[in-house]
């Protein structure tokens, strides 16, 4: 398999008036193409930050990232924007659904900002929906779901557009253990079948351990990168 | 400024007892200065219109006051008798003594045309003319210490010797003389040469005029002048029944009451009482002037006020809904938290309490910025109405100076707090009244269908409107009829919503509150009810919230409709997604938007209808005639004579009868014309409404054959505003004589159409001269002739000695349609501050939009949507908003002009004219307004960090 996010020392600096806090110092990351990687630490350690600047979210002081071989900080906002529509999906502890939007027009939003056309869009979130167990909630907004259905759509939503890479930050954070387990067997069957690239972000030392891969971080550095694959050196 | 304490004392109680809620409210306040800014913008404006209606209500008083200087001064009441009567007079007055008057003075007048010749003998022709002017003759030494005070009198030097006059300035610069110069007055078919003695300035007792005109032509001459010119009149003769030459002299005595120029008039009432009991019996009467006068200004401050109130209401009612708006979104931006203070043992009411104080904070600092702001917006609106004013005819313009009270300000701030303290506190109770859980984990509202009670109010409301509606119609009460009608679909909604389907209900009743608004005007004037400002004002609210509501109702139609048409774009999608999913917020920023641009649209349809009614007034006023000429006196024969005329109708005619309807007692100085057999020789002007007769001519028939009958029009009586009907068919007034103190009752038998001519109410000949016996004079004729300018052109330069003054019916509609469109071009100015607000407001609405999106634009971008796409979906919210609005808004303004051309609105027959570059100009500078409005918010909304969004956690 080849890689594909190689990350090379990559520093990010957050500033408050006179004070600067480092919270990504020099970090070497790298993840294989169809990899499930956890990334743990305890609060502050930069591990949201590091996910922000990996995905292109958020700008970087120093260092290079480069996914699927195109160097994602040399690019213009509107070509990393569009890169992001085409090649990641993101899945986040608060859900942040777009409360207006049923739970088929949240889904069918990445298909549309990568291009797709309505109809096609339209049935792909459907099937997708159908696939999380959602599929008798297509009409429903945010507001009349549970906790973990709105998860499901966002792993849907994530999940729609058929990113080479997802993104989640906590994705099991707001969730009751038994939903936590079952958004997160989804993402591993989704992982296993489909061959997705998932770089995890969590606290819960279950989740964590559900990846092939677990990468810990303290004060903005990795300290571990420990592989959880049986058999693996 | 006790009122707005007192307003103020529940919230300064609050802040000053209850620490907790005194930090919430004034940390929130103060938590974001730029929004708070904004919130305050949207606050003000309510104090601002309030504080401008109040200060172009004080320029008015003030300018119409300074009259009493200009042209009374010390003189507060003044007695009239013929010159025959002189002596009698004089003796009754001898050794007057009360506490409450100051003085007398003899004044004889005559009035008199006045021109400077280019040579002399009968073939001289008028170098220049004054027609109107006013010979005067009193004793200077007595009359500059008349009432005490020399300045307020004008009157200084030496009096004019024998052949000499004291000319003002208005006639000086008229004649174009100084002193020195000579002029020529003419009267009673005689003339005298004057000598320029000097010039002096209109000041008091020196400016004492009788006409409506501002300007005094007075001329001071020597004693036995004004004898000279009426040698040969004989006054008796006149009074059984002889036509005299030209306007009789007149001998007055002006008394001065105690006290300065404005003060003595408070004096009126007792002097007038003692003066009455003095002189009963004697041929006169006694005209408080001064009194009459502040009395006019006073109302006519009232009127304008009020006028520019009404007007401003629609604003203001605008700037209520961006406030409603306003405090909605911050309770929703704030829901969790405020959820979180209740599961924390917060009470509703204090919830209420520190909500409220935060919008007292705001409410008490707009208030005082609104009130600087009106007083802006005041000096504005005086200075367009002052170049309105001097377009018309400079004798008639009232100098326009600015002038406010201190209670005016107050009045504007006390009102605008209180407009801003009641939306406030409604909308912090109608906000307060969520679900603990719902709030804390930001659920959506769940919506609650009417219980019992609410079928009880709306039972109540519905027989309340019924009541109403029967009553206006009983009464011809133009507000209730509009009102009751739409409170009655109001309660039948409140009551039915409860059992059948809300759609359905709503669709029904909101459909009918639509139909009435348009129709309900028309209908009201139909039977016989006058529209007044305010009903125009109920009739937008009906037009429009009822409007707003239906289409809320179908917004989701509406929304599917536009993104099947534009092909489901995903900003178009995103830009529809929020005004669909948030529909009370939707409907009252369309609310908000729709009533001010339906008034402007209102407006605009309404003054083009009357731009474009030139050629149909001057048919109606005319009739077959084309000229009114004014002369001292019409000699019919001669006239008859003059090259081209086909026909002439004398006129009898008088600018100061005193008329007094039955209904209210009040006397009003007032136009009166009274017409014989020869004005129906042509076509004569059309009657709108004939009463009981078939025909206009059998009208008019009737009218010439009695001495008891009169034909008005819609204005008759009344001074600003549009017309509101003072007596209608059927309805008796009282006629008085203010010289020799004789009267009538007349009954009003016809309605005419709006009398542009200032002919004031139609009688018969004989009715004037049995009202006016000795002064009945035919001074104005109705011509027909085939060449209208060129007639009016030489009969002024052949008749001058008469003082003759012409005009073109068409050019005196033409002039007086100019005014009323330059009028309403004033109000729309007035009323665009409201769009300014409603534009402001979608500004407002779109920055805290964009605050309370963050999140969600942050997670947009991470997904891939381009900022530019995140801008594109902030203007199409606005821009589908503000489009909704403008239609509506257009659509019922021309809906409802449109429906006054049915019947004869305000006096006459409308044509439907749509101006069409005008609205749509209006349309697009409010659609680019609100888009420029955007271009902030929508810009800080693509420039939102997706990595710093979504850490974002409140």
């Amino acid at each position: 398999m080849s890689e594909i996010l190689v990350a090379t020392g990559v520093r990010k600096v957050y500033r408050t008036g006179a004070e600067e806090l480092e919270a990504l110092r020099s970090v070497d990351f790298s993840v294989t193409e169809g990899e499930w990687v956890s990334i743990m630490g305890p609060s502050g350690s930069g591990k949201t930050t590091l996910l922000n600047c990996l995905s292109g979210l958020d700008e970087i002081d120093g260092g290079t990232v480069s996914i699927d071989g195109r160097t994602l900080h040399s690019m213009t906002d509107a070509e990393r924007t569009s890169h992001r529509a085409h090649a990641m999906g993101f899945i986040f502890q608060a859900y942040n659904l777009i409360p207006v939007f049923n739970a088929v027009e949240n889904v069918e939003l990445p298909l549309l900002l990568a291009g797709v056309d309505a109809k096609t869009a339209r049935a792909r979130a459907t099937e997708t929906l159908d696939r999380v167990g959602l599929g008798a909630r297509l009409k429903n907004r945010p507001t009349e779901l549970s906790g973990g259905e709105q998860q499901r759509v966002t792993v849907a939503r994530a999940l729609a557009g058929r990113p080479k890479v997802v993104w989640a930050d906590e994705p099991t954070g707001a969730l009751d253990s038994e939903t936590a387990n079952v958004v997160m067997q989804l993402l591993g069957e989704l992982n296993r079948t489909d061959g997705l690239t998932l770089i995890v972000v969590t606290h819960d030392e279950e989740v964590g351990r559900s990846a092939q891969r677990l990468v810990s971080m303290r004060d903005g550095r990795i300290v571990s990168d420990e592989s959880l694959v049986v058999g693996a050196s | 400024m006790i009122p707005a304490i007192v307003l103020s004392l529940p919230f300064i109680y609050i802040l000053a007892t209850k620490p907790v809620l005194r930090r919430l409210a004034i940390r929130n306040a103060t938590r974001r200065p730029r929004e708070s800014a904004l919130v305050i913008a949207g606050s003000l404006l309510g104090t601002a219109l309030m504080t401008a209606s109040f200060v172009v209500g004080d320029t008015l008083t003030s300018s119409v006051t300074a009259l009493a200087y200009s042209r009374y001064g010390p003189i507060d009441e003044v007695i009239t008798v013929l010159p025959a009567d002189a002596a009698l007079l004089q003796t009754r007055m001898a050794g007057l003594s009360h506490p409450d008057i100051d003085g007398s003075l003899e004044i004889s007048t005559l009035d008199v045309s006045t021109a400077t010749l280019s040579s002399n003998g009968s073939n001289a022709t008028a170098a220049s003319a004054a027609p109107r002017a006013q010979l005067l003759e009193l004793d200077f030494a007595k009359a500059s210490v008349f009432g005490g005070d020399a300045k307020a009198t004008g009157i200084m030097g030496a009096g004019p010797a024998e052949g000499e006059a004291v000319v003002l300035e208005a006639l000086a610069n008229r004649l174009h003389i100084r002193a020195g110069d000579s002029f020529t007055a003419f009267a009673l078919g005689n003339q005298v040469k004057l000598r320029v003695q000097r010039v002096i300035r209109q000041t008091g007792l020196a400016g004492f005029w009788r006409g409506r005109e501002v300007l005094s032509y007075n001329a001071f001459v020597a004693p036995g002048t004004i004898r000279k010119l009426a040698a040969g009149v004989d006054v008796q003769a006149l009074a059984s029944g002889k036509v005299a030459k030209g306007s009789l002299p007149l001998f007055m005595v002006a008394i001065s009451n105690r006290g300065g120029v404005e003060s003595g008039a408070a004096h009126t009432k007792e002097v007038s009482a003692e003066l009455e009991k003095r002189l009963k019996g004697l041929r006169t009467n006694i005209s408080p002037v001064k009194q009459t006068l502040l009395d006019a200004a006073r109302k006519a401050g009232e009127s304008l006020q009020q006028l520019y109130q009404t007007i401003g209401s629609f604003a203001v009612f605008a700037g209520i809904l961006l406030l409603i708006n306003i405090f909605t979104m911050l309770a929703d931006e704030r829901k969790s938290e405020l959820g979180m203070m209740r599961a924390m043992g917060l009470k509703r009411r204090s919830l209420v309490a520190t909500f409220a104080s935060e919008g007292w904070l705001y409410a008490i600092v707009a208030s005082a910025i609104g009130t600087v702001v009106g007083l802006g917006i005041g000096r504005l609106v005086v200075e367009g109405a002052g170049r309105i004013a001097s377009s018309g005819s400079s004798d008639l313009r009232t100098p326009i100076n600015f002038h406010f009270t201190p209670s005016s300000l107050q009045n504007g701030f006390v009102i605008g707090l209180f407009i801003a303290i009641a939306t406030v506190v409604g909308t912090s109770i109608s906000t307060s009244r969520f679900n603990i859980i719902s709030a804390i984990r930001d659920l959506e509202r769940s919506k609650v269908r009417g219980g019992k009670f609410r079928s009880a109010i709306g039972s109540l409301v519905g027989l309340s409107g019924l009541a109403l509606a029967v009553g206006g119609f009983a009464a011809k009460q133009a507000t209730t009829i509009m009102a009751g009608p739409a409170l009655l679909a109001l309660g039948v909604a409140t009551f039915l919503n409860r059992k059948q389907s809300h759609r359905l209900v709503l669709t029904l009743c909101a459909g009918f509150a639509v139909v009435w608004g348009a129709a309900g005007v028309p209908i009201a004037i139909g039977v016989g009810a006058a529209p007044s400002p305010t009903v125009f004002l109920i009739q937008g609210l009906i037009l429009v919230i009822p409007s707003v509501m239906l289409l809320s109702e179908y917004q989701n139609e509406v929304g599917h409709g536009l993104a099947r048409i534009t092909g489901r774009r995903l900003a178009m999608r995103l830009g529809l997604a929020y005004p669909l999913a948030r529909k009370q917020r939707t409907a009252l920023t369309l609310a908000q938007f729709s009533i001010v641009v339906f008034i402007l649209t209102y407006i605009s349809v309404i003054s083009s209808m009357f731009e474009g009614q030139a050629a149909a007034f001057t048919k109606d006023l005319g009739g077959g005639y084309n000229v009114v000429l004014d002369s001292n006196p019409i000699d019919v024969g001669e006239l008859k004579a003059t090259a081209g005329v086909t026909a002439v109708a004398p006129i009898v005619h008088t600018e100061r009868a005193s008329v007094t309807p039955r209904s209210t007692k009040e006397a009003t100085e007032w136009p009166m014309a009274g017409i014989d057999e020869s004005f129906l020789n042509v076509t004569p002007p059309r009657l709108t409404d004939t009463g009981k007769y078939p025909t206009q001519r059998a009208a008019y028939e009737a009218l010439i054959a009695s001495d008891h009958f009169a034909i008005v029009d819609d204005r008759f009586l009344s001074r600003q505003g549009p017309p509101a009907a003072v007596v209608g068919i059927g309805d008796k007034f009282t006629v008085k004589d203010p010289t020799s103190g004789t009267s009538r009752e007349l009954t009003v038998i016809a309605k005419s159409a709006n009398d542009l001519l200032f002919n004031g109410g139609w009688t018969s000949a004989k009715a004037m001269r049995a009202i006016f016996p000795t002064t009945a004079l035919a001074s104005r004729a109705y011509i027909s002739t085939t060449n209208p300018d060129a007639f009016v052109a030489a009969i002024e330069a052949r008749d001058f000695r008469k003082g003759a003054s012409a005009v073109t019916i068409s050019g005196r509609v033409n002039e007086q349609l100019a005014q009323q469109v330059r009028f309403f071009g004033l109000i729309r100015s007035f009323l665009s501050l409201g769009l300014v607000v409603g534009i402001a407001g979608i500004g407002v609405i779109m920055v805290r939009a964009v605050r309370e999106r963050r999140r969600q634009v942050g997670v947009l971008r991470a997904l891939g949507f381009q900022a530019n796409s995140v801008s594109n979906a902030f203007a199409i919210e606005a821009g589908f908003v503000a489009a909704e609005g403008i239609i509506i808004g257009v659509a019922l303004g021309l809906i409802s002009c449109w429906t006054l051309t049915l019947s004869e609105s305000f006096g006459q027959k409308f044509t439907f004219v749509v101006p069409v570059g005008t609205v749509v100009l209006l349309m697009f500078a409010t659609m680019v307004g609100s888009l420029a409005a955007t271009i902030g918010p929508a810009r800080s909304a693509a420039k939102i960090k997706p990595a710093v969004a979504l850490r974002i956690t409140d």
